[in-house]
C-alpha cells in the first residue's frame, strides 16, 4: 500500500476521533460549519473546474476527479453521522435528567399529600 | 423496575422483612406494576417514560440521599432473581467496615447460569478485567451495597445496561474499597425471559466506548 492510500485511509479515522474528542469544546459548531462550507466549496469547485480537482485526484494516485468527489462525500457523510448521533446522545442525557427531576418532585407532592 | 406487576409485590414484601427503607423506581411500566408497588410499604417513584436501568438506579439513589441519616444503599433487582438473604449478608461486610462497595457475584456463588450466558458473561469479565484496574470475577450483576461516600459520587450517566461498567469505573477512579461476595440467581422462567438478549452487549459496548471517547476532553 503506497504512502498516500495509507493517509487517505488514515485522514477519515482521525477525523472520527477528532469529531468524537472535541464534543466537549465551545467550537463544535464552528468546526462543524466550517467543514460543512468546506465541503460546499469543494463540491462547487470540482463542477466548474474540474482540471484542478482532477489533476490534484492523479497526484494522489486516484484514477480521476470523481474517485475523490466520492472520498470527499464518504467522509463528509460519516461526519453527519457522528454529528447526529452526538446531538442525539446529548438530547437523551437532558431528557434523563428532567425526567428525574419530574420523578422526584412528582414523588415529594405525593409524599406532602400523604402526610396531609 | 419496568413491567414488573406479576412480581413486584413479592419482592418488595420479602424486602420489608429484612430492610426499613426500600424506595422502587419505576421505569414508565406498561403495566400495573406502579399501582402494585405502591400498595406495599415502599416509597414509588415513576419515570414519566422509560429511560433505562442506570436512569432508574441513579434515581432512586438521589432519592434515598436526600435522606441525610441514609448511611447504607443496597441495589436490587425487581425481576425476583436477587436473594433478600444476600443482600443481607453484603450488607453485614459493609457494615463491618473498610469497605466501600460490596459487589455481588454469581461466579463466586451457587448460581446455575444458562451455558449461553455464561460463556457470554466469563469473556465479558476477562476481556474486561484485561483494560481495568479492577479486577472482578462479575460486572453485570444488579445486587450492589455501598456507603453514602460511594452514592453521592456514583453519578451514572449511562441510562442504559452499560451503567454497570460505569460503575466499576468510579470504583477505579475514586479509589473505592471494594470487595465481592458471592451470591446466587435465581434463574426462573420469568427472569430469563426478562433477560436482555445477549445481543445487546453490542449497544453496551458502543455506547461505553462512545462516551468514554467523547468526555475524556472537558
Amino acid at each position: 500500500m503506497s504512502l498516500i492510500k495509507i493517509i487517505l485511509v488514515l485522514l477519515p479515522l482521525s477525523l472520527v476521533y477528532v469529531a468524537f474528542a472535541r464534543t466537549r469544546t465551545t467550537h463544535v459548531k464552528a468546526y462543524q460549519r466550517i467543514l460543512f462550507l468546506g465541503f460546499i466549496a469543494f463540491i462547487i469547485i470540482a463542477f466548474v473546474f474540474p482540471l484542478p480537482i482532477r489533476k490534484f485526484a492523479r497526484s494522489i494516485g486516484m484514477p480521476n476527479g470523481n474517485y475523490l468527489v466520492v472520498y470527499v462525500f464518504v467522509i463528509a457523510f460519516i461526519f453527519s453521522i457522528i454529528a447526529i448521533y452526538l446531538k442525539f446522545n446529548e438530547m437523551s442525557h437532558k431528557i434523563v435528567k428532567l425526567s428525574r427531576r419530574l420523578a422526584l418532585l412528582e414523588s415529594k407532592i405525593e409524599t406532602k399529600k400523604t402526610k396531609k | 423496575m419496568y413491567c414488573e406487576e406479576k412480581v413486584i409485590t413479592t419482592v418488595l414484601k420479602e424486602l420489608f422483612k429484612h430492610f426499613e427503607h426500600v424506595v422502587a423506581v419505576d421505569d414508565g411500566s406498561l403495566d400495573g406494576a406502579f399501582q402494585a408497588a405502591r400498595k406495599t410499604r415502599a416509597v414509588v417513584i415513576r419515570h414519566p417514560i422509560n429511560l433505562g436501568q442506570g436512569a432508574a438506579i441513579q434515581t432512586g439513589i438521589e432519592y434515598a440521599l436526600q435522606d441525610m441519616s441514609a448511611k447504607y444503599f443496597i441495589t436490587f433487582d425487581s425481576d425476583g432473581q436477587h436473594r433478600v438473604e444476600d443482600a443481607e449478608k453484603m450488607l453485614r461486610v459493609l457494615k463491618a467496615g473498610n469497605i466501600d462497595v460490596v459487589l455481588g457475584s454469581r461466579f463466586l456463588g451457587k448460581s446455575a447460569l444458562p451455558f449461553k450466558k455464561k460463556v457470554f458473561l466469563r469473556s465479558a469479565i476477562y476481556s474486561r478485567n484485561l483494560f481495568s484496574k479492577i479486577k472482578l470475577t462479575d460486572i453485570h450483576n444488579g445486587l450492589r451495597a455501598f456507603n453514602r461516600k460511594v452514592a453521592e459520587n456514583l453519578n451514572i450517566s449511562m441510562a442504559g445496561m452499560a451503567h454497570a461498567s460505569e460503575i466499576i469505573d468510579r470504583i477505579g477512579q475514586y479509589n473505592f474499597r471494594y470487595t465481592e461476595v458471592p451470591i446466587t440467581i435465581k434463574y426462573t422462567a420469568y427472569s430469563k425471559a426478562k433477560g436482555q438478549s445477549l445481543f445487546n452487549s453490542v449497544n453496551i459496548v458502543f455506547d461505553l466506548a462512545a462516551t468514554k471517547h467523547s468526555r475524556k476532553r472537558p
